[in-house]
C-alpha cells in the first residue's frame, strides 16, 4: 500500500514539473549532449536526466570574471536545498587541466515552480584557461529537477548593486561579496553580520562560519566592554604589548582578552597603565578596559591605528572618548 | 601550499584558524592550572578519526601540561605560535603528503613542498616530532619518493617515537634513523576504547558461531598488504596441518576494487568463511573479537599492531609476523610470531594460538597487558617521555 502512495506522490511531482513546460530529454538529445558538446538545456525548459551532463565550452575571452546563470525547479511545494550540483574544470587550449583559483562545485538550490529564480554562479578563470567544462548532476536522494539555463561560462555583467535588502534575499555569492565589500569600507560590521548570515545560510561554508563567528564576537566585545578609566596617579606600568599571546585577526577578540587580561593584572600590580607601543594601542586599550584597570593620566594621549579590518575607530570612541584620530 | 584534505573533519576537530587554537589550547591550559612556563602545545598531521589512535596517545595530555590540537589540512598555517608556548609539530603517517599525485614526479614535487614546509616550521623554532608507524605505508604508491620523504623527515625530526624496538634497525634497510632522536612508547592497548560488554557465548551465537567451533578473526582494512588473500589461499592447507575445521572471520573497510574482486572469487566456494566487507563501528569491534578463538595478522611486514593490541584487550591470543613481537613485550604466551617467508611458520603459529585460547591463563595475562597498557598510562609515559627530551 505504501509503494502504491509513493508511486501516487512522485508521479504527482513529475506531473507539475510537466505543466510548467519541462520535457524529458529526447534520446537523440541525451546522446547528443553526452558528447559534451550539445547544451540541452539552452533552448527548451529540461527534466535533468539520472546520469550528470557535461557541456564543454570556450571561456570568454581575455575574461577572468565569469558566470553560469541557471534556474531549477522542483517538484516539490518547497524549495529543495542541494538539489543538484555544478562543477566546472578548465583546460588550456591543448586540453591541460588548470587548477581554479575558486573552488569547482557548487550546490543549488530547486524552486517550486511558482518562485523560480535564476542562480548565478562565478567563477575566477585561471590564468591560460582556453576550454571549461561544467557539469550539472543531480543528486541521489531527489527526484525530477526541472532545468532551464545555459551550461556555457558567460560574461558576467558588473551592474550596479542594488539595495543590500534586496540582495540579501537573493543567492548570487558574488553579490553578497560585493556588498561585504562595501559594509567593510563604510565601517558597518552590522550589514556585513546580515551578509555573512546570509552566505552561511546558503551555503555553510567553513570561511564563511569562521567570519561570522569572529565578528559576532567582536561586536559582542564592544557591546559588553565598559568605558576605559583613566586618572590613574604614581608610576604607571608600561604596557608595551601583549604579554600572553599576539593578537591576530585569525582569533576571536574575546579569547584573546581573556589570556591577556589576567596576565595583565598580574603585570601591573596594581598601578594603573600607560600603553607604550602606538602598533599595539587598539588591543591593550581594550585588555586595559577589560581588567579595570586605569589609564595613566585625565586625559591620555592616545590615537588607535587600524590594527584589524573589522575594528573601526567609532568602536573605541564609545569607549575612549579621549582618543583622537 | 594548500594539502588535500585527508580525511572528513569530526566534530571533534573544531573549525578554528590555527592562531585560535593556539590561544585555546593556552586558556585551557590556565584553567587547568597548568603553570605557564610549563605549558606546551603540539599540532598534529595528519588527523585520522576512524583510526582512535591520536585520540588514545594524546589521551593523558593536559595533565601532562600539553594540549594538542589538529591541523587538517592547512599545513602551511602553522609556524611560529602567537602565545609564549613552546609548540611541536607531530607527524604522523607521512605517506598523506601523496594524497593527490599521479605520477613520481608529482609525487617528488608534493613531498618536496612538504619538507620545504617542515624546514619553516623549524626554522620558526617548533620541534619536529615524527611517530614511526610503519617501515614504509602499507599501501605505499611511490615507494621510491616515500622512502626518500622518510629519510629527509628523519633528518628534519628532533625527536622519533618509536613503539617497537627493533624500529631504527628496521628502517635502516630503507632509511636512516638517528638513535639518539628515537623515544620509545609502547602502543596503547584498546582498553576502555571499543564498547565491552557483551560476553563470548553471545558474541558467538550473535555470529551464527556453535561453541565448538575453533574461529580465527582476520581485522582490519582489507588491501594487498594485509595478507588475508594468501591467508585464505593456504586455508585448506592450515586446516588439513592443524586437523581441525575453522571458522574464519574476515572484516574490514575495503581499500582496492580489484583486490576485493580476487578475495571475492576466493571466499566464494568456502562456506566457512564469513566476510564482513565494512568499517566496523565501535560497538561491534566486541562482537568479532570476543566471538574469536584467535587473532591473525597475516601481514608480510610491520612495525606495530593496533589490531594485535585490540586482540590483547579483549584477551585474545595473536598470531603476527616476528618483527612485530618485540613490539608486544608483555603479552607472553598471547603474542605468537611467524616468518612470512617460511609459510609452514604461518601453520604452527596459528596451531598455537588456539592452544593458547585453551589455557584460562592466556586471557588474563592478555587482560593484565591491556590494563598495563591503557591509554591514559600509555600517553602519560609518552608526554613524560617528550617533556624529559624537548
Amino acid at each position: 500500500m505504501a509503494s502504491i502512495w509513493r508511486k501516487k506522490k512522485k508521479s504527482h511531482r513529475v506531473r507539475r514539473l510537466l505543466n510548467s513546460g519541462y520535457m524529458p530529454l529526447s534520446r537523440l538529445t541525451l546522446l547528443l549532449a553526452r558528447t559534451g558538446l550539445v547544451n540541452p538545456f539552452v533552448s527548451a525548459k529540461t527534466i535533468l536526466p539520472k546520469r550528470p551532463i557535461s557541456v564543454l565550452s570556450r571561456v570568454p575571452a581575455r575574461e577572468r570574471a565569469a558566470c553560469i546563470e541557471i534556474a531549477l525547479e522542483t517538484g516539490r511545494t518547497k524549495v529543495e536545498r542541494d538539489a543538484a550540483r555544478l562543477s566546472t574544470s578548465f583546460y588550456s587550449l591543448l586540453g591541460k587541466r588548470l587548477r581554479a583559483p575558486t573552488r569547482e562545485e557548487f550546490k543549488l538550490f530547486a524552486d517550486p515552480s511558482e518562485a523560480v529564480e535564476r542562480q548565478r554562479v562565478s567563477y575566477s578563470v585561471p590564468e591560460g584557461a582556453y576550454w571549461a567544462k561544467v557539469t550539472l548532476k543531480r543528486q541521489a536522494d531527489t527526484r525530477r529537477i526541472g532545468v532551464f539555463g545555459d551550461l556555457r561560462l558567460q560574461v558576467c555583467d558588473g551592474a550596479p548593486l542594488g539595495h543590500l535588502d534586496h540582495d540579501l534575499v537573493g543567492r548570487d555569492r558574488d553579490v553578497l561579496l560585493r556588498h561585504l565589500l562595501v559594509a567593510q569600507a563604510d565601517n558597518n560590521r552590522a550589514n556585513a553580520l546580515r551578509i555573512l548570515s546570509r552566505l552561511v545560510f546558503l551555503e555553510r561554508r567553513t570561511s564563511d562560519l569562521m567570519m561570522h563567528r569572529l565578528l559576532s564576537d567582536i561586536e559582542e566585545v564592544f557591546a559588553g566592554i565598559d568605558e576605559i578609566k583613566t586618572g590613574g596617579e604614581g608610576t604607571p606600568f608600561l604596557y608595551e604589548g601583549p604579554l600572553s599571546s599576539t593578537f591576530t585577526t585569525k582569533m576571536p577578540l574575546s579569547k584573546w582578552l581573556q589570556l591577556e587580561v589576567p596576565v595583565l593584572q598580574i603585570a601591573a600590580k596594581g598601578k594603573s597603565i600607560q600603553i607604550g607601543n602606538i602598533d599595539w594601542v587598539g588591543p591593550c586599550l581594550l585588555a586595559a578596559a577589560k581588567s579595570g584597570i586605569p589609564l595613566y593620566g585625565t586625559s591620555p594621549n592616545v590615537s588607535v591605528p587600524r590594527f584589524h579590518d573589522w575594528i573601526f575607530e567609532s568602536d573605541f570612541k564609545a569607549i575612549a572618548p579621549f582618543i583622537r584620530p | 601550499m594548500t594539502l588535500a584534505r585527508v580525511s572528513d573533519p569530526a566534530i571533534t576537530d573544531a573549525e578554528r584558524s590555527f592562531d585560535e587554537a593556539c590561544v585555546d589550547a593556552k586558556l585551557s591550559l590556565f584553567s587547568k592550572g597548568v603553570n605557564l612556563d610549563e605549558a606546551h602545545l603540539l599540532a598534529y598531521y595528519p588527523p585520522v578519526h576512524r583510526n582512535p589512535f591520536q585520540h588514545m596517545l594524546y589521551s593523558a595530555a593536559f595533565s601532562q601540561g600539553f594540549a594538542c590540537f589538529p591541523v587538517r589540512d592547512k599545513l602551511e598555517e602553522v609556524g611560529a605560535p602567537p602565545v609564549k608556548a613552546p609548540l611541536a609539530v607531530h607527524y604522523h603517517w607521512v605517506h598523506r603528503v601523496f594524497t593527490g599525485a599521479e605520477t613520481t614526479r608529482e609525487a617528488a614535487r608534493q613531498a618536496n613542498t612538504f619538507l620545504e614546509l617542515v624546514d619553516a616550521q623549524k626554522d620558526a623554532g617548533l620541534k619536529i616530532l615524527w611517530t614511526v608507524h610503519n617501515l614504509l605505508s602499507h599501501s605505499a604508491r611511490f615507494v621510491d619518493e616515500e622512502i626518500e620523504l622518510r629519510a629527509n623527515l628523519a633528518a628534519r625530526a628532533d625527536l622519533v617515537h618509536i613503539m617497537n624496538p627493533a624500529t631504527v634497525e628496521l628502517c635502516g634497510r630503507y632509511y636512516e634513523l638517528n638513535p639518539s632522536k628515537t623515544f620509545m612508547v609502547p602502543h596503547p592497548s584498546y582498553f576502555g576504547v571499543y564498547g565491552d560488554y557483551i560476553g563470548a557465548e553471545q558474541a558467538r551465537f550473535d555470529l551464527g558461531l556453535t561453541p565448538e567451533d575453533k574461529t580465527v578473526l582476520l581485522f582490519g582494512s582489507l588491501g594487498p598488504h594485509k595478507g588475508a588473500r594468501q591467508f585464505i589461499s593456504e586455508l585448506a592447507n592450515l586446516e588439513a596441518a592443524l586437523n581441525v575445521r575453522l571458522r574464519v572471520l574476515i572484516a574490514g573497510q575495503p581499500s582496492d576494487a580489484d583486490y576485493m574482486e580476487e578475495i571475492y572469487a576466493l571466499v566464494s566456494d568456502k562456506a566457512n568463511v564469513s566476510l564482513y566487507e565494512r568499517h566496523i563501528d565501535d560497538q561491534t569491534v566486541q562482537t568479532l573479537f570476543r566471538a574469536t578463538d584467535a587473532v591473525v595478522c597475516p601481514y608480510d611486514i610491520g612495525l606495530n599492531s593496533g589490531v594485535a593490541a585490540t586482540a590483547a584487550t579483549f584477551g585474545r591470543p595473536c598470531v603476527v609476523p616476528d618483527i612485530l613481537v618485540p613490539a608486544m613485550a608483555g603479552m607472553g604466551t598471547g603474542i605468537i610470531g611467524f616468518n612470512p617467508q617460511d609459510r609452514a611458520s604461518l601453520v604452527v603459529a596459528v596451531g598455537r594460538a588456539l592452544e593458547a585460547r585453551s589455557n584460562p591463563e592466556t586471557e588474563k595475562m592478555l587482560t593484565h597487558w591491556a590494563e598495563l597498557h591503557r591509554p591514559r598510562a600509555i600517553s602519560a609515559a609518552f608526554f613524560e617521555a617528550l617533556r624529559e627530551r624537548w
